[in-house]
């Protein structure tokens, strides 16, 4: 009954097949140019509009002594620029319900995980990308790296953990919610309390207590501090350690999800959803 | 039963508050296709869905080239291609680059760019090969979204209304390609709403109602329940007892004016009618004489019954 060539059925190589959707989200990423620059150039903005706005920030009760603003937002800047990298993910998984891809994949024989572990090494290399170009710039600016080598190592480890994490996650929320216009409005809410709730822009010490049990099970909390602790040259293994475990756990809690919302509505309906946007 | 390509056997699917397949049962033989007619809304892309891998169904069975699809959907996934109402392609990639994309996740691996040149020639794709899916017109990105269903030589080829939205010339282009596939032994399943598609690429249909089997025969056989051809005309009321015979249906239209339609055997036999129409002295204010559309396949169901 099998009459087809043998060598078409082989198992596919899992290697492979995530080999070829990295490249495809690469590709596909460098050729919005204008998607590219921004997402690239963001937090690079935003780093100087902040050290520049709320500079008097480093005068406040709470803030720690000797310590420039400059050094204090730039980790801030490196781990709350995993964010949007995450929201990125999110609005790539959902581009592929609107394009149907999701179904094509669907119908190969491929890991359900693949597309998913495609975008998170994505988002890992623009993050990568990201921090380089941000680091010039706080360089610029007045920046400083007080740490020692294993403090930067143990930096990039981080950032590309939460990274990964936050890109996991927005990949879930795409995938459930199916419309790239919903998932970036949607990614404006979930990213306000990842970013705001640490001690990213001001010591968590001035902020009412509710908010600093909230930002004790923030991963993004964790890596703003133990990026500062790297680059200040104050961090502990326990800070990195933490700030990995916290990442760690919000990848297992998304990845562990259902693959599959439940069945809400008939195909047909969520193909009329896709095409209107 | 072992030259059967495709089996569904009492195969259900509900959603929230519908039942969009209701105890479908149908078979494939290996090398022939299977055309699927059916409204919106019938089921026809649930039961793709499901053919595919894509949903599991509450209840029945779904075998694909002897495999069970529900136990073992992984070995069904190397064996069928799949063109979906939308096509499933990357926009911001090159027709070469989307067919060498699924051709690796198929696992050609280094195989798959010159299995991508192959289908570009095949399917004349050579003028579009390095442009970015997202600029082609609706007709080439749907022979694109063919060309990649295909990549992984598939025996079972599943077409969830491949000509919908597509003009004349794209259509006509299409049943070509699918009459070669079938030409070379390729088992197809494809569902319409265009029994005039059905006819032209079909070996065997049938008429899926509302999640359930309404009607199933060759072609022909549903062909000649309905009739050849029908003609339709609107006239003033008055002039209904002045037609040269008996019309088959009558609908008022508004402005004292009706519909009469009349179903006959042939084209010679129609314009044998509208010759006729025109020296009677009704004045006639439409005249549409056409191929029977699904809903007189869906009249004559109801009025007379399953063919088989």
């Amino acid at each position: 009954m099998n009459a087809s060539a043998p060598t078409l059925h082989e198992r596919p190589l899992a290697v492979d097949q995530l080999a070829i959707l990295v490249r495809r989200s690469l590709r596909t990423s460098a050729r919005v140019p204008q998607l590219l620059m921004f997402s690239l150039t963001m937090p690079m903005a935003m780093l100087v509009l902040f050290s520049q706005v709320f500079r008097s920030v480093a005068d406040s009760p709470g803030f720690p002594v000797g310590v420039s603003y400059i050094d204090f937002l730039t980790p801030a800047m490196l781990a709350v620029s995993t964010v949007m990298a995450g929201t990125n993910a999110g609005v790539a998984a959902a581009i592929d319900h609107t394009n149907g891809l999701h179904d094509r994949f669907g119908t190969l024989p491929m890991s359900r995980r693949l597309p998913s572990a495609a975008r998170t090494i994505n988002e890992g290399l623009f993050t990568l990308a990201r921090g380089a170009i941000l680091i010039v710039a706080a360089v610029v600016l007045g920046f400083r790296f007080h740490g020692t080598v294993v403090d930067a190592v143990a930096a990039v480890v981080v950032l590309v953990a939460v990274a990964a994490s936050m890109s996991a996650l927005f990949g879930r929320i795409g995938d459930r919610l199916r419309r790239p216009d919903v998932v970036q409005f949607a990614g404006m809410m979930i990213m306000m309390p990842f970013m705001f709730v640490s001690s990213a822009f001001a010591p968590l010490e001035t902020m009412p207590g509710w908010m600093q049990t909230m930002a004790a099970v923030n991963p993004v909390a964790h890596a703003t501090d133990a990026l500062r602790g790297a680059v200040l040259g104050t961090g502990t293994m326990t800070d990195t350690a933490t700030a990995l475990a916290a990442a760690t756990v919000l990848w297992v809690v998304v990845t562990v999800a259902p693959d599959e919302p439940p069945r809400r509505s008939s195909p047909r309906n969520r193909s009329a959803g896709g095409q209107a946007s | 039963m072992a030259a059967d390509a495709v089996v569904v056997d009492n195969v259900k699917v509900t959603f929230a508050t519908t039942h969009a397949l209701d105890g479908v049962d149908l078979s494939v033989r290996a090398g022939t296709t299977l055309g699927v007619l059916g409204h919106n809304g019938a089921g026809k892309t649930t039961l793709i869905r499901v053919l595919t891998t894509l949903i599991r169904p509450d209840s029945g069975r779904v075998v694909v080239e002897g495999i069970d699809a529900l136990a073992h959907p992984a070995e069904v996934r190397r064996r069928i291609g799949v063109t979906g109402q939308y096509a499933g392609l990357d926009e911001f990639l090159t027709t070469a680059e989307n067919l060498e994309l699924v051709g690796r996740l198929a696992g050609l691996r280094t195989a798959a760019r010159g299995r991508a040149r192959d289908l570009i020639d095949r399917f004349g794709l050579s003028g579009i090969a390095s442009r970015r899916v997202g600029e082609l017109s609706g007709g080439s990105r749907r022979r694109v979204d063919l060309a990649a269903s295909l990549v992984g030589s598939p025996t079972v080829l599943f077409l969830d209304e491949p000509t919908t939205g597509l003009d004349p010339t794209a259509r006509q282009a299409l049943w070509e390609v699918v009459s070669e596939l079938t030409a070379a032994g390729t088992t197809v399943l494809l569902t319409t709403q265009y029994l005039e598609e059905a006819d032209r690429l079909a070996d065997e249909v049938v008429v899926l109602d509302h999640g359930r089997i309404a009607g199933h025969g060759t072609p022909a056989e549903l062909k000649s329940l309905v009739g050849g051809k029908v003609v339709r005309a609107t006239i003033p009321a008055l002039g209904v007892t002045m037609l040269p015979r008996r019309p088959d249906a009558a609908t008022p239209v508004g402005g004292d004016r009706v519909e009469v339609s009349f179903t006959l055997a042939d084209a010679a036999a129609a314009a044998a009618l509208v010759g006729r129409l025109a020296t009677d002295m009704v004045a006639i204010t439409e005249l549409d004489v056409a191929s029977p559309s699904l809903d007189d396949v869906f009249f004559h169901l109801a009025t007379t019954g399953a063919p088989t």
